[in-house]
C-alpha cells in the first residue's frame, strides 16, 4: 500500500471510490483521488475491478417475461373490476340507506 | 416517457381507465421486475413481488400527488415489498458489515481479468451473483442496486429509503467493497493462471 500522491493514501482512496464512484467528479477532493489513481497500480487495479464487478451485475439483469406481464394484467384487471364492484355495491347501498 | 405524458396516463389510472393502467404496466413493470429480482436473486420471488407492487399502485394511486417522478414512488413501494419478502429469510446467513475490516480489500490488490465474461460459464456467473447478493442484508442489496443497477443518484436513494445521504453513501461503500473482494477469487487473473 502507497501513500504517494497529494497524501492520500490508498485506503482512504479505496474507501472514496466505494462511496463517490461515479458522483461528483469535479470535486477538489475527486480531483486528488483521480491523480492518485492514476499513479497508483493497486488503486487503479482497485478501482477497475470495483468497474467490472458492477458491470457483471448490469450485464446480468433479466428482462421482464412476457407471460409475467400478462398475468399482472389479467390480475390488475381483476382487482380493478373488484374495487369498481365495491364502490358501486357502497353507492348502491348509501343511496337506499 | 415525457413528466406530461407521465402525467397525464397517471391521472386516466387513477379515474380507472384501464387502458392508462396497461400503459403503466408497459412502461414501469420491467424497471420494478428488474429491481426484484436483483435484490432477492429469485425469478418467482420477483415476479410475486412486481404484482404484490402493482396491487399497491393500484390501491394507493390516489395519494401520488405528481412531486415527485413515478418511478422514485414506485421503488419506494417496491423496496417495501422486498423487505417484506426478506424478513422471512433467515437473518444469520448475511454478512455482518459493521466493521472496517471486512470491507477492506487483500494486502496486494489482484488485477481482475480483461473481460471477467470470458473464462468464467454464463450459469456460474449468475450463481457467483446470487450467492453474493444473498450474503448482504436487505438494507445493503437495496441500497447497492438502486445505486449501481438502477442508476440512481444517492439523494434520490435517500429519499426512497428514507436514510440520510451519508448512511446511503456509507451502506454503498461497504456493499460494493464486500461484493468485489467477495467476486475477486473467481474473476482476478492470477487466479486463472
Amino acid at each position: 500500500m502507497t501513500e504517494h500522491a497529494h497524501n492520500i493514501s490508498c485506503i482512504e482512496v479505496w474507501r472514496y471510490i466505494c462511496r463517490h464512484h461515479g458522483e461528483d467528479e469535479n470535486s477538489k477532493e475527486c480531483q486528488a483521488v483521480k491523480q492518485h489513481i492514476a499513479e497508483c497500480p493497486h488503486c487503479s487495479a482497485y478501482c477497475d475491478s470495483m468497474e467490472k464487478m458492477i458491470g457483471l451485475f448490469r450485464s446480468n439483469s433479466p428482462t421482464f417475461p412476457e407471460q409475467a406481464k400478462k398475468n399482472l394484467v389479467d390480475l390488475l384487471h381483476e382487482a380493478l373490476i373488484s374495487t369498481k364492484d365495491k364502490q358501486s355495491d357502497e353507492t348502491g347501498n348509501s343511496t337506499t340507506t | 416517457m415525457e413528466r406530461a405524458e407521465e402525467f397525464e396516463l397517471i391521472e386516466k389510472a387513477k379515474s380507472g381507465d384501464k387502458h392508462a393502467l396497461e400503459k403503466l404496466v408497459e412502461e414501469f413493470a420491467p424497471m420494478v421486475f428488474r429491481f426484484s429480482f436483483n435484490v432477492c436473486r429469485n425469478q418467482e420471488k420477483a415476479e410475486h413481488t412486481t404484482q404484490e407492487t402493482f396491487l399497491s399502485v393500484l390501491k394507493k394511486l390516489h395519494q401520488f400527488d405528481n412531486r415527485s417522478k413515478f418511478s422514485t414512488w414506485l421503488y419506494t413501494i417496491v423496496s417495501n415489498h422486498c423487505f417484506m419478502l426478506a424478513r422471512k429469510e433467515k437473518a444469520n446467513r448475511f454478512v455482518s458489515l459493521d466493521e472496517e475490516e471486512s470491507v477492506m480489500p487483500e494486502k496486494t490488490i489482484t488485477p481482475w481479468e480483461e473481460s471477467p465474461l470470458s473464462r468464467v460459464e454464463q450459469g456460474e456467473i449468475r450463481r457467483l451473483l446470487d450467492e453474493g447478493i444473498e450474503r448482504l442484508s436487505p438494507d445493503y442489496r437495496i441500497v447497492f442496486v438502486l445505486r449501481d443497477i438502477e442508476g440512481l443518484s444517492t439523494n434520490e436513494i435517500s429519499k426512497i429509503t428514507n436514510l440520510s445521504v451519508p448512511a446511503v453513501k456509507s451502506r454503498l461503500h461497504r456493499a460494493r467493497a464486500f461484493l468485489r473482494n467477495f467476486l475477486t477469487p473467481y474473476f482476478a487473473e492470477e487466479f486463472h493462471d
